[in-house]
């Protein structure tokens, strides 16, 4: 299903849903299972913010070319196109070797843990995804 | 006397995965104290299974609504007929957004 | 002002969890959060005394580093998790502090956010 109509609510929306996730992509569900959640709670009119802890910041990777599972970067390109704010742990990406946001999708930000301490606010709910 | 609250609870470990035990421990706390909704995903559908029998899981899904993913169950063989009673399964992520952003007071995911 | 509980339930080390989950709990409360840590589980692990792990395996120490969340956030440990695992009060870290079901069901209803890592 294709979703057209949520670029400029979600954004605005005043209750946010923060996602955490830890695991890589395809290791396990989570990255499916959060996109997921992503998508409706888009598609409902709040706002989505993703935050890529751990393993986690493997996600976003460009040229991902997954032969037998959906490609969890095309799904992710997807919620940025809809306005999901997505930022990716720096200490954790700097230790995987992604020192550099070209190396991600556009749109996704490298930063620190305080950014997620800031979006736990009193406005938003959130969900940790991780084995 | 504290105040009643709703909490929600998703689950996505089946019973020997890791945090499993965490759910079950930290889950207890709120048994006859609060109300308590559980959305079962991933791996969490197994514990839906008929077949599958744990004391502390049967106790926190009798004070429990218990929300299973109907994909996740389908994905893993599970057929309705092999699932617990009382259970709701559901295909769409709807009711579960709406409740953790606007129906429970606390989202806990294990 | 927002509150957080972080619950680490995996031993330090083997994995990265519980290292993770203090630098939330380290970042939160510099935002100004009421945020406190919780050790469930294999988690009680982290709060062991005499801790070397920078040392020996070159990672740096959680015992160490859990200092930080000092004197603003607390150190829970479970009493449960940690009575089953044959460790004692003493065998723990100087911040920790000993929490039972009935306390942590009050802590925790506390807080606006509980994150399991």
């Amino acid at each position: 299903m294709r979703i057209t109509d949520t670029n400029n609510r979600k954004s605005s929306h005043p209750k946010v849903m923060v996602i955490v996730l830890s695991d890589g992509p395809y290791i396990s569900q989570y990255a499916d299972i959060g996109y997921k959640m992503a998508q409706k709670a888009l598609e409902l009119g709040y706002g989505v913010k993703i935050f890529l802890y751990m393993d986690g910041v493997h996600i976003p990777q460009k040229d991902q070319n997954p032969r037998t599972l959906p490609n969890i970067s095309q799904s992710f390109e997807e919620l940025i196109e809809k306005g999901c704010e997505i930022k990716a742990c720096i200490r954790c990406a700097a230790a995987r070797g992604y020192m550099e946001e070209s190396q991600y999708l556009e749109g996704v930000e490298i930063t620190s843990v305080y950014d997620l301490a800031e979006w736990m606010d009193e406005n938003s709910k959130v969900v940790m995804l991780g084995s | 006397m504290a105040i009643k609250m709703h909490i929600g609870f998703i689950l996505t470990k089946s019973p020997s995965q890791q945090g499993f035990r965490t759910f079950i421990d930290f889950s207890k706390l709120y048994i006859n104290n609060d109300r308590i909704s559980i959305y079962l995903l991933g791996n969490g559908v197994y514990c839906a299974r008929k077949s599958y029998s744990d004391p502390d899981l049967e106790t926190l899904f009798k004070s429990s609504k218990v929300h299973v993913s109907g994909s996740d169950l389908k994905a893993r063989g599970i057929e309705d007929e092999m699932i617990k009673e009382d259970m709701i399964v559901f295909s769409e992520y709807d009711d579960m957004i709406i409740d953790v952003m606007e129906n429970f007071n606390q989202v806990i995911s294990f | 002002m927002s509150s957080l509980l972080v619950i680490i339930d995996k031993a330090p080390y083997g994995h990265e969890n519980a290292l993770s989950g203090i630098y939330i709990a380290i970042a939160s409360l510099d935002r100004g959060m009421d945020s406190d840590v919780l050790l469930m589980g294999d988690g009680v692990y982290a709060a062991q005394k005499n801790q070397s792990a920078d040392k020996t395996i070159g990672y740096p120490s959680v015992s160490e580093l859990i200092y930080s969340i000092f004197p603003n956030g607390t150190l829970f440990v479970h009493l449960d998790s940690l009575t089953q695992r044959g460790m004692k009060y003493e065998d723990l870290v100087e911040i920790a502090e000993l929490i039972d079901g009935k306390t942590l069901h009050e802590l925790s209803k506390s807080k606006k956010h509980i994150i399991k890592i």
